[in-house]
């Protein structure tokens, strides 16, 4: 048994060890044996092979889209590794089968098709199809050294037979073990290295996604401030909602903290019983592996997504893990939630103790009914301030706070909630910084509602009347201000990014009930690429003999025809044949052949005289060729 | 700028396909692109395995790579070229190489590189006439640039696997076909040595640069049977080709008034005290001119090669007849080479034409007066044109004019049919480039 069955036949079985695919790699090795052990062989053209290939893609291709579109998988990519073996088995059965025994480039690789025929460069598939199918291994995830014992053994294995012959085994077999134990530790250290690698990403990311633990405000922050207009999801909802993706009870100068740090899978919010419950929609595009929700106040329920899960923290902010590559949720909400206060939601930094107590003594605060105090606080900064997208020139961020409040009379949302928070815990209620989203640009055509990266926004909630309540003091033109500063390509990134929310709902819509017309037009997909196979065959060889015949017609060397010819014929593959670079009179010399050195005078003057052999000779020359071949 | 810029990105992608090309084996490669596959799939690796062959593999390269760094081979190269090549045809040589090391190696390679000359912007929109192109497509691409310098070449010369060398010499036989005709270099050999695990080869340099010349591919053709008379040539047959009057001498006889003073013999005057002058033999010999048009303007690469191989195939008919041949063309100035019994060598003529380059400046006016100078010599005029424009159809008119028998070759890209060519002298061959072995063996 030659060393590359060996190959072929142990990486197959490696695979159907690892990947439990028997069937396929016993059906495999089979056919590979039978051609092995049996002398059918077809020709093959070129043209042919390429569709043998055609046929290889268009199997990859379709499943791709079988595991993307209908058997939705997150990643296809794996599903493909997985079944390489037999995506490339119609190459690796052309190659066996053929005359050729080898494989034209172009069959796997496009860009060599355009090679001029007689020229295209080929190869043996049968160790790349083996290291292939090894590969394909990998996709089987064992959690354990399996599958790199495999793999270090097949390769090994190759190594082996391909060193060359002046190499010294000791030498070889010691620095195999030495490579063994190195790769081995490798192994383990890109494990290592990827969950470091992560660790800092994530690290990096926080800064520009939402932290549920801590906020980074742009309060002390200079210049202007200008959010971008990309469509983060969608709402499929009544009314204009807030929705809030986390609050803050820790005051930290640029930073708002919290105080309970833990994520749980209980979500801390339940229905009341007879309670009354909300609903809205969300179609979302997931860009990471976790993200933080936006969701309405007294979230009690997500429906809609499998395989992911969520974890609530204790200041309404939930986590989605192992997010899918777009969602379509149903959130269910009470519209209240009802968690208690702690000591947190009451503290004042005392840094700002000065102006917030005069403040509070100008607007009466402690005399005042919460309900009351909160209204008035919104009340008074709508009244006296106004929003403005210039973020200031003040760096700390206290002095920033404390300008806006004495000086500058107007900032960002962010500044609005800081100080609205700060004033509602003076006037005695619990209140905490919230961020999230205001749900208000309603979209006629897609009858929705289009959440942008401009319509982020800060609020601050206070606790009264037993549930946290929204007060929002920022005076009400900002989404106007923001939507003045629009990008002027903004309709054209919209409908970019409408076409690629409707592919995905589409995708997202598909089910297996489909499947019988997939599968219908894979079918018939399959049965036109072997038409193609075999009529291209059928072309081919009537194309050729058009050719053949079209050359015989055009180019007709004097002599050609000459029956000396037969005569060469006769020492084919002996060692009296004509070389190449060998003239005739040289070759007749060699042979010692009297008899035939008349003859190649005759067929001298057929081929290169000009005015060639009269009648008379041209028939002498034939009949003592023919006379000279029955004395052979 | 930018072009610079793409070229030297051209320049380096192939260097590094060189690199790739000559450093790894078949095995090599295959590791290569299974590790690189290994790690786009096992990128993260709570998915796949895969990242453990991809560590194992990146371990046995880089251990290859190391092992390749330990030599002991020594060997000296001896190459045996042939003078001439031929566009086309199979070029065989030897190489004889001698291990000077006591240790047997297997499993070597012998690489053979053309010398390479990395093409200029100029340059390659002179090949590919891509200035002459729309705006948007007088960019050079990279296959193109390729194809230049494949051409620019001369030829490919495949690697060639040396059987075990032992401590005796080894003769290998390399064989490769010539693209073009002209001087080929043969730059830098090497012997390329696997390592231990038979993926990485460290390449010895084996410089020993040699040249050989490619003539231009010629074609089987029937002899013309172009009726010339014979001419009188001054001084011979030896010195037909010489510029002013010597002569092949035959007797002495007294000056006579308007003899030139160069044919006075001294020692004679000197002798008798009169002018004596020296007399020539009369030769009258058929004398043909063959006329290239290099002018290359608006034809391909492949079509001014295709009218040097026209050029050379009837240099060769030729050399049957008794015949001298003078070969014309215009480069940097008009050049005429004379063959023929006893004048020159034919192969010479071959030699000639395997040099001859096209030119952008349409200079056969030059060429009509260097012909015109020669109407009272030559017997007949054979032309090898690319175009039929309204002065070569005058040039041919004039020599027509002289009684003088014309044979014109017009090479075309099959685009001009008999019907558009006016003014067809009674030897008039339209022939496609693109199929002219058939149309040639045709006539």
């Amino acid at each position: 048994m030659s060393n590359i069955i060996i190959f072929l036949v142990c990486s197959l079985l490696s695979w159907a060890w690892l990947l439990n695919t028997w069937g396929e790699a016993g059906l495999i090795i089979l056919i590979i044996l039978t051609a092995k052990t049996t002398s059918w062989r077809w020709q093959i053209t070129q043209q042919q092979f390429y569709r043998w290939g055609d046929l290889s893609s268009l199997l990859t291709v379709m499943l791709l889209l079988y595991f993307y579109f209908i058997q939705i998988t997150d990643r296809p990519i794996f599903i493909g590794l997985k079944w390489l073996p037999l995506l490339f088995a119609p190459v690796l059965f052309a190659q066996l089968f053929s005359t050729e025994q080898k494989l034209p480039l172009g069959t796997l690789f496009y860009s060599f098709r355009k090679i001029q025929p007689g020229t295209a460069k080929t190869l043996d598939f049968q160790l790349p199809y083996a290291s292939l199918t090894l590969l394909s291994g990998g996709a089987a995830n064992v959690q354990n050294m399996s599958y790199f014992i495999v793999a270090s053994v097949f390769m090994l294995g190759v190594l082996w037979s391909v060193r060359p012959k002046h190499t010294q085994k000791w030498l070889w077999l010691l620095l195999v073990l030495v490579m063994i134990s190195l790769s081995h530790l490798g192994q383990f250290s890109l494990r290592r290295l990827q969950g470091i690698l992560e660790y800092k990403s994530i690290e990096w990311l926080t800064g520009l996604n939402v932290d549920p633990f801590k906020s980074q405000t742009s309060i002390g922050d200079v210049g202007e401030m200008k959010l971008s207009d990309k469509i983060l999801f969608r709402v499929k909802t009544g009314m204009p909602v807030y929705l809030l993706q986390a609050s803050y009870n820790r005051y930290a100068g640029k930073s708002w903290t919290v105080s309970d740090y833990g994520f749980s899978a209980d979500n801390p919010v339940k229905a009341q019983p007879k309670q009354l419950l909300q609903h809205l929609e969300i179609l979302q595009q997931f860009n990471q592996r976790e993200e933080i929700l936006a969701l309405p106040d007294g979230t009690v329920d997500i429906t809609g997504i499998t395989g992911s899960d969520f974890q609530y923290n204790s200041l309404g902010a939930v986590k989605i893990v192992d997010t899918p590559d777009f969602g379509n949720y149903t959130v269910i909400y009470t519209g209240k939630r009802t968690d208690t206060p702690n000591r947190h939601d009451l503290q004042i930094p005392k840094q700002h103790q000065d102006w917030i107590t005069q403040l509070g003594k100008q607007l009466k605060l402690s005399s005042l009914k919460p309900a009351i105090a909160a209204q008035t606080i919104q009340s008074y900064f709508q009244r006296n301030f106004h929003y403005s997208l210039y973020l200031g020139s003040e760096p700390d961020a206290d002095l920033a706070l404390r300008n806006f409040i004495l000086k500058r009379k107007a900032g960002h949302c962010e500044y609005f909630a800081a100080a609205s928070v700060l004033l509602l815990r003076q006037a005695g209620i619990p209140a905490r910084l919230a961020n999230g989203y205001v749900v208000e640009e309603f979209d006629l055509q897609q009858n929705l509602y289009l959440v942008r990266s401009r319509h982020a926004h800060a609020w601050a909630i206070a606790y009264f009347n037993g549930f946290w309540q929204i007060v929002d003091s920022t005076p009400s033109q900002w989404l106007q201000m923001e939507e003045e500063k629009a990008s002027l390509f903004q309709p054209i990134t919209d409908w970019f990014s409408k076409q690629l929310f409707l592919f995905k709902q589409w995708r997202l819509q598909q089910n297996e009930e489909q499947n019988p017309l997939w599968l219908a037009a894979a079918e018939l997909l399959a049965v036109y690429v072997f038409w193609r196979i075999y009529s291209a065959r059928r072309q081919l060889t009537r194309e050729s003999k058009k050719l053949n015949l079209a050359n015989e017609a055009v180019i007709s060397y004097q002599g050609l025809d000459s029956e000396f010819y037969l005569i060469a014929q006769q020492f084919q593959d002996t060692e009296y044949e004509k070389n190449q670079n060998e003239s005739t009179q040289e070759w007749v010399k060699r042979l010692q052949m009297p008899e035939l050195i008349a003859l190649y005078k005759l067929h001298y003057q057929l081929r290169f005289d000009p005015c060639g052999l009269s009648f008379e000779n041209r028939k002498q020359l034939q009949q003592q060729v023919n006379s000279w071949l029955k004395n052979q | 700028m930018m072009r610079r810029f793409l070229l030297r990105q051209y320049r380096k992608v192939y260097r590094y396909d060189n690199w790739m090309r000559h450093r790894f084996t078949a095995t090599g490669h295959l590791f290569i692109t299974v590790m690189i596959a290994a790690a786009v799939l096992g990128v993260d690796t709570r998915h796949s395995n895969t990242y453990q062959l991809f560590a194992f593999l990146l371990v046995i390269l880089i251990f290859a790579r190391l092992n390749s760094l330990f030599n002991r081979l020594k060997l000296q190269i001896k190459r045996q070229l042939p003078h001439y090549g031929t566009v086309g045809e199979p070029f065989n040589y030897t190489v004889t190489l001698t291990n000077l090391t006591g240790k047997p190696y297997s499993d070597l390679a012998f690489i053979e590189q053309l010398l390479e000359d990395f093409p200029d912007y100029a340059e390659l929109q002179r090949f590919f006439r891509s200035n002459k192109q729309s705006l948007l497509k007088r960019g050079i691409s990279f296959n193109q640039w390729r194809r230049y310098l494949a051409y620019q070449r001369g030829g490919t010369i495949p690697e060639t696997a040396v059987p075990e060398l032992g401590k005796k010499s080894t003769t290998i036989a390399i064989h490769f076909t010539p693209s073009r005709r002209g001087k080929l270099t043969f730059a830098e050999s090497y012997v390329a040595k696997p390592d231990l695990f038979g993926l990485y080869r460290r390449l010895l340099p084996l410089n020993e640069p040699q040249s050989c010349l490619v003539l231009p591919k010629r074609y089987p053709l029937k002899p013309l049977l172009l009726t010339g008379k014979r001419k009188y040539q001054a001084g011979g047959v030896s010195l037909a080709n010489s510029v002013g009057n010597s002569s092949e001498f035959m007797a002495l006889r007294d000056y006579q008034h308007g003899d030139p003073l160069n044919k006075i013999h001294w020692k004679s005057f000197a002798k008798h005290g009169k002018l004596i002058v020296k007399d020539y033999q009369d030769e009258y010999f058929v004398r043909r001119a063959l006329l290239l048009d290099t002018f290359t303007a608006n034809a391909a690469v492949e079509q001014f090669e295709a009218a040097v191989s026209v050029a050379a195939s009837l240099a060769l008919v030729e050399e049957q007849n008794e015949a001298l041949l003078d070969l014309m063309f215009v480069g940097d100035q008009t050049y005429c080479f004379t063959s023929g019994r006893g004048v020159n060598h034919l192969p010479h003529l071959q030699e000639i034409l395997a040099s001859v380059q096209g030119s952008d400046k349409d200079s056969f006016l030059q060429l009509q007066q260097a012909v015109l100078s020669r109407v009272g010599q030559c017997s007949s005029f054979v032309c090898v044109l690319m175009l039929w424009d309204k002065a070569r159809q005058q040039l041919i008119k004039n020599l027509s004019a002289h009684a003088l028998p014309v044979a014109v070759f017009l090479l075309h890209d099959g685009s001009l049919s008999r019907e558009q060519c006016p003014n067809q002298p009674e030897f008039f061959y339209l022939l496609n480039y693109q199929n002219l072995a058939a149309e040639l063996a045709a006539l």
